[in-house]
């Protein structure tokens, strides 16, 4: 068998090749265009948030002082759609007009003087009401990819989300065994949420950086390449600081992950342990075990701040030292007239607006790892097989009627088992179960007896020889046909954590109340949900009664018996119940089946695998299976199994002894 | 059960409790002088970052006009220079208020735990019956962090935003009171509206984060029932179900987005306002002469720089509102009161030789219904006793009782003649063996764990000790043998495995009394001897009270008695019982054969065909 234990277990850097890209790509489907419209909106915010700056430009130089107006390449073409193709006259404003309600005229106006500056200033609210229109529309675009972005994390999120959960549950149930459910649940939380923080927040402010970026120097470099030498000077320091420093941050940051994780453990240890704790006396012990790693983590997150601290105050440092070099710089050059007070403003404006992003750019750098190991985390929890995908070699799609196959029985023909970590169970049995038969099966723990009514369902597949029903191999019947049909009560079923009543309908989702009740009275449970205030709305579970071992048992029986399934299987699911209990509900077990309707029509007999211990139920079988060690020792009446020497008769022998 | 319910995380508290906050802060008094500190310092830097603007005004109204005289060179070094130390001021001031508001949040998250911790080693096990341990975790871990943060850095943010904010509208006014009102116009709205969305985001955050933690709760329910789902064909319902509530998630989170979204723009653009407001009506005052253009530039400065101190403050107060159930919590969780605590006339009398009896004793847990009412047991020293009985019979309440883990309502409990509350509890706990039904073992390795029980025994009474446990020979088998470390992360033993390490640092305590709770767990039954055969070895020699689940226990206890209702029903040896026909019998063919006697009857056959072998040849 190609079947390893390697198969069933989370294995590092498992993904197919671009598995990361792949996940993050395919959980956009659907919201690509959202995304990419949120990503051009903060392009467009960008574009927005340099206008307003050269509004303020130009009423400093060109409408309070007299200086030509001088507009950036990127504002160029609604300038002159606006002002006309050299800013005086010809566009969409009427010069003439405007310059009439000011009562002057062209000729007035002196050689260096702006055509528009005596309108405007007369008219100093246009001013004020362009600037507000501007901070409109950057507003809106930055609302649009906010939004955006989040919706289409949202929306991918949830598919991630939705996807590991169906992937889960679709496993093999030898990887379900095999699970460490605090690490899956990290997988399909805490790593999916990472990714969506890429996605809504990381992502779109690298995007923003490089937009600003990208708009604000060109801009610059325009307007004046000398001031934009000065203003470029300390830039790369801070990118280049911010990028190395949280490099070495999240170095110390790692390690005071760790000691919390010690820490909480301590705590976890003593709160979950506190009886060894107080029996043996060792408070004091743990006090000073506490103590030590209390400190150490404190000393390690505050070493953690410090260099936080270290970070924000020299890179505020070199922002304004920045933008002192532009102040200066830009004063020189209004001495020597290459540069305008209005220039000036601008400049200092699109440093500020522009520090700050790039402050945050190496913080974000550095975090996009953490995206990476959460993409890949959960990529290898993808790259697990299915239960589908395992065993391809078989058909699977075929769904007959099993109750119509179990007429020609059960048989097992020379079937071995070895659990993928390569512990041989079962080997070689063979035997025939008759239509309607009652078999129980017997054995020391670990002789294979829960393993053999596992391979029944398929839950897991035999590594040799085969199983038939109405002789038809099994592997040729799907996996969820079969299970839907044959009940099978665990030994420790799971309770969900619901009511009583829809723990019961888990077993049949449209079975009425009159049958979840009838199932209820079967297991002997009525009696007791009566018991309950809330009857059969008790809650079940953590935030619900705290139910008997035994009681369980009955739930997790009713649960099956709802489904009215011609073959029910008990895995020692009793054992908890006592011996009158047990023999009332084996009663109803077969009353049930009788009632089946499918029995009624004559197309099966009612059969039910019971594993157990006590001497009545094996008694009350038709047959009798004893396991040993993965072999069948003995197979026969109640009567024929006692008449011979062998683990059968030496177990009756011990019971009847006591009772 | 209504007892869980107030264990539900109560996550919002509407009315400001002042009380509570007291509370806390007293147990932050050594951070008295580091929080005045801090306040002194935010100050200075909020003021710092209000003069910058100041002096870009300077630079326009002063040295520009000046540009053309000699010395402007100078002058404008000088004002660079002046400009770039009060940057580096600045720079100095960050590092210094994050470092002491670190060394605050960091030192009080410190006290908060430590005083938790040292409260979690003194409460009695009444508390740990009634509180779930994931919500003790909670409170030490996330509440204690998030407190701390809260008010070291709410400090942070709530005194720079104030002064800030302060700062603004004075140099305002200073600079021109006219356009300062003006310009200060969008202030009320802008206040109004950060107040309200801080708030509501607040709530649908909380909201989309209670969606949040169903959702991984169904997601762990649906791990760990996922076996039993796929017997029961439920992966399409329980994936429809799922997709359900991350629909809700989704949705939450959307409306949270939704809000933040809306928020930031409308902030800006209010801020915006004031800043449109400043430049039309500043122009104007310009024209006309009465403002320079400095003051007009750095009256749109402020008019942006206003938001950012308005919006701190409001979350932070939003914050601390939030933060009040924490505190709730962790300042309930340190003044609960230990039931149980050492008399302080309470004496450590040395040994112990292992007499025990219960005298006319009474006790009820908090609830009010008493488990036993005048209840007398006499055990010799020496004797190993086995206690048997139904679930709620009273056989734990025993074990809880004897190990004064709670303490008798009425009556008393004598060790060695002296009622047991005039000594200290170390005095018993140090001479006591006690095996855990479901063994507990901590992280670290088996040796430490083994010591646990006496911490300065030797790795050769270490060594001596899981020998006599039967533990020895599996754990020379590990690869790294008794420095094998156990747990997350470690070797994960069985749990037969793990029984017999607990059996062997109950051992290498060598105590005078031994208190056990035997393990029913199907264990194979090759290990299931190697523990029958290391309980022997515990027993032999000292005080025993074992509540016996394993036939051979019982049958080689010197006595038994069956509880009932937290009556002794009967008392006596196995055999003298069972030929009494009574309650024992009963309880004995009922609860014992399924459990006990296929492993009996296996063994029997294995020694059956052992000898069968040993004759044919």
């Amino acid at each position: 068998m190609s079947d390893s234990i390697e198969s069933y277990i989370i294995k590092k850097k498992s993904w197919p090749r671009f598995g990361r890209l792949t996940l993050l790509w395919d959980s956009l489907e659907g919201r690509r265009l959202v995304y990419l419209g949120s990503i051009l909106a903060l392009a467009c915010e960008a574009f927005f948030t340099f206008v307003s700056p050269v509004i303020v430009k130009l009423t400093i130089d060109s409408i309070l002082g007299t200086q030509e107006p001088i507009i950036p390449f990127f504002l160029k073409p609604i300038a002159h759609w606006l002002f006309g193709p050299e800013l005086n006259g010809g566009g969409i404003i009427d010069l003439s007009a405007a310059l009439a309600g000011t009562g002057q005229n062209l000729s007035a106006s002196s050689a260096t003087e702006w055509v528009w500056r005596p309108w405007l200033r007369s008219n100093l609210w246009t001013i004020g009401l362009a600037f507000l229109f501007c901070i409109v529309f950057q507003s809106l675009f930055s609302f649009l990819a906010s939004y955006g972005s989040n919706a289409a994390a949202e929306h991918a999120a949830k598919k991630m989300r939705d996807r590991l959960y169906a992937h889960v549950q679709d496993l093999p149930y030898e990887a379900l065994l095999r699970a460490q459910s605090g690490d899956w649940l990290q997988r399909c939380t805490s790593d999916v949420d990472t990714t969506r923080r890429f996605l809504c927040y990381e992502f779109m402010e690298i995007c923003r950086t490089l937009f600003l970026v990208g708009i604000a120097y060109p801009v610059m470099y325009s307007l004046s390449s000398r001031l934009t030498f000065w203003g470029c000077l300390v830039v790369p320091l801070i990118l280049a600081y911010s990028f190395v420093f949280h490099k070495i941050v999240e170095k110390i940051f790692l390690v005071a992950d760790e000691r919390e994780g010690v820490l909480s453990g301590i705590i976890q240890e003593n709160v979950t342990g506190v009886r060894v704790v107080r029996a043996f006396a060792r408070q004091k012990y743990e006090l000073d075990h506490f103590g030590v790693a209390n400190d150490r983590f404190r000393d390690q997150v505050f070493k953690l701040i410090i260099g936080l601290g270290l970070f924000w105050g020299v890179s505020s440092f070199l922002g304004l030292l920045q933008i002192s070099i532009v102040l200066g710089e830009g004063l020189f050059l209004m001495a020597a007239g290459s540069c305008t007070l209005g220039l000036l403003v601008l400049f200092l404006t699109y440093e500020q607006q522009t520090l700050w992003p790039i402050r945050q750019f190496g913080r974000i750098l550095a975090d996009t790892g953490k995206t990476r190991v959460a993409l890949g985390r959960m990529a290898e929890l993808l790259a697990l097989q299915k239960e589908t995908e395992l065993n391809r070699i078989t058909l699977d799609n075929d769904s007959p009627n099993i109750a119509r196959l179990l007429r020609g029985g059960i048989d097992f023909d020379h079937v071995g088992f070895t659990y993928p970590d390569g512990t041989r169970v079962l080997k070689d049995i063979s035997f025939h179960m008759a239509p309607g038969e009652r078999l129980a099966v017997v054995g020391p723990t670990g002789s294979g007896k829960s393993t053999l009514v596992h391979l029944l369902l398929r839950l897991y597949e035999p590594t040799e020889g085969r199983i038939l029903i109405g002789g038809r191999d099994i592997r040729t019947i799907s996996k969820r046909c079969l299970r839907r049909q044959i009940a099978l009560v665990l030994q420790e079923g799971f309770l969900y954590g619901k009511t009583i009543r829809e723990n019961i309908r888990m077993g049949k989702k449209e079975a009425t109340e009159e049958a979840l009740l009838l199932a209820s009275q079967r297991a002997a449970l009525h009696h007791v949900v009566e018991g309950f205030s809330d009857g059969y709305n008790t809650m079940v579970g953590e935030r619900g009664v705290t139910l008997s071992g035994g009681q369980r048992q009955r739930l997790a029986l009713a649960r099956a018996l709802v489904r009215g399934a011609p073959l029910m299987i008990l895995d020692d699911s009793l054992s908890a119940v006592d011996t009158e209990t047990d023999r009332k509900i084996r009663e109803a077990i077969t009353r049930s089946a009788d009632e089946n309707p499918e029995t009624q029509n004559g197309t099966c007999q009612p059969g039910i695998i019971i594993i157990a211990h006590r001497l009545t139920t094996l008694a009350s079988a038709d047959r009798i299976l004893v396991l040993e060690e993965g072999c069948i020792t003995a197979l026969g009446t109640h009567t024929e199994l006692t008449t011979k020497p062998g683990l059968y008769r030496r177990l009756a022998e011990l019971q009847k002894a006591v009772c | 059960m209504s007892d869980y319910q107030g264990f539900e995380e109560k996550e919002y508290v509407s009315r400001f409790d002042a009380g509570i906050w007291k509370k806390l802060l007293r147990l932050a008094k050594p951070m008295y002088p580091l929080m005045w500190l801090l306040g002194v310092f935010m100050i200075t830097t909020a003021v710092i970052d209000g003069i910058f603007p100041l002096l870009t005004r300077y630079a326009v109204d002063v040295i520009v006009p000046a540009l053309g005289s000699a010395d402007f060179k100078s002058r404008v070094f000088d004002f660079v220079i002046k400009y770039a130390l009060l940057g580096l001021t600045d720079g100095i001031l960050v590092c210094i208020f994050i470092s002491i508001a670190g060394r605050i949040e960091v030192g009080l998250c410190h006290t908060l735990r430590d005083r938790a911790f040292r409260q979690l080693q003194e409460l009695s096990f009444s508390y740990y019956d009634r509180t779930p341990a994931g919500w003790i975790m909670a409170r030490m871990t996330s509440d204690a962090q998030r407190l701390s943060d809260t008010i070291a850095w709410g400090l942070v943010d709530l005194v720079w935003g104030t002064t800030m904010m302060t700062s603004i509208v004075v140099f305002m006014f200073a600079m021109n009171w006219r356009l300062a009102f003006i310009t200060l116009a969008f202030v009320p709205f802008l206040l109004a509206a950060t107040f309200f969305f801080q708030k509501v985001i607040l709530k649908t955050q909380r909201k989309a984060r209670k969606a949040n933690s169903i959702l991984s709760g169904i997601f762990n329910e649906g791990l760990q029932g996922a076996r039993t789902s796929k017997t029961l064909v439920l992966e399409e319902y329980n994936c429809e179900e799922f997709k359900r509530q991350s629909d809700r998630l989704k949705k939450y989170s959307l409306h949270a987005a939704k809000l933040s979204a809306v928020y930031m723009p409308i902030v800006v653009f209010l801020a915006a306002t004031g800043a449109a407001l400043a430049l039309g009506a500043g122009g104007s005052f310009v024209l006309k002469g009465s403002l320079t253009v400095g003051t007009l530039i750095a009256f749109v400065n402020y008019a942006l720089m206003f938001f950012d101190p308005a919006r701190e403050v409001a979350r932070v107060l939003s914050e601390f509102q939030a933060a009040q159930a924490s505190a709730e919590r962790l300042v309930g969780l340190i003044e609960t009161e230990p039931e149980i605590v050492d008399r302080p006339d309470a004496i450590d009398a040395g040994d112990i030789r292992g007499d025990i009896e219960l005298s006319h004793m009474s006790f009820h847990y908090g609830n009010g219904q008493w488990i036993f009412k005048d209840f007398s047991l006499k055990i010799p020293a020496g004797q190993t006793l086995a206690v048997v009985g139904e679930t709620g019979s009273g056989k734990s309440s025993l074990v809880n009782l004897l190990c004064r883990f709670y303490e008798p309502v009425e009556g008393e409990i004598l060790i060695d003649g002296a009622e047991y509350r005039t000594r200290t509890r170390f005095w018993l706990h140090s001479k006591l063996g006690y095996v855990l039904q479901s063994p507990f073992l901590f992280s670290g390795s088996i040796r430490d764990n083994i010591r646990y029980g006496r911490l300065d025994a030797t790795d050769a009474e270490v060594e001596e000790a899981a020998r006599e446990a039967n533990a020895a020979e599996f754990i020379k088998k590990l690869e790294h043998g008794f420095d094998t470390v156990v747990g997350e992360g470690g070797v994960l033993l069985s749990t037969g495995q793990k029984q017999l390490i607990s059996i062997a640092r109950a051992l290498v305590a060598q105590p005078r009394i031994m208190v056990l709770d035997e393990a029913t767990s199907s264990v194979d039954t090759e290990t299931e001897m190697l523990i029958q055969g290391a309980i022997d070895h515990l027993l032999s020699g000292r005080t025993s009270i074992v509540i016996a689940h394993r036939l051979s226990t019982i049958r080689n206890a010197d006595r038994i008695i069956v509880m009932e209702n937290g009556l002794v029903l009967e008392d006596g040896t196995h055999d003298a019982l069972m030929e009494a026909h009574g309650y024992y019998w009963r309880l004995y063919t009922r609860q014992f054969l399924d459990c006990e006697s296929m492993s009996e009857a296996a063994r029997a056959e294995a020694a059956a065909g052992a000898a069968g072998a040993a004759v044919e040849e």
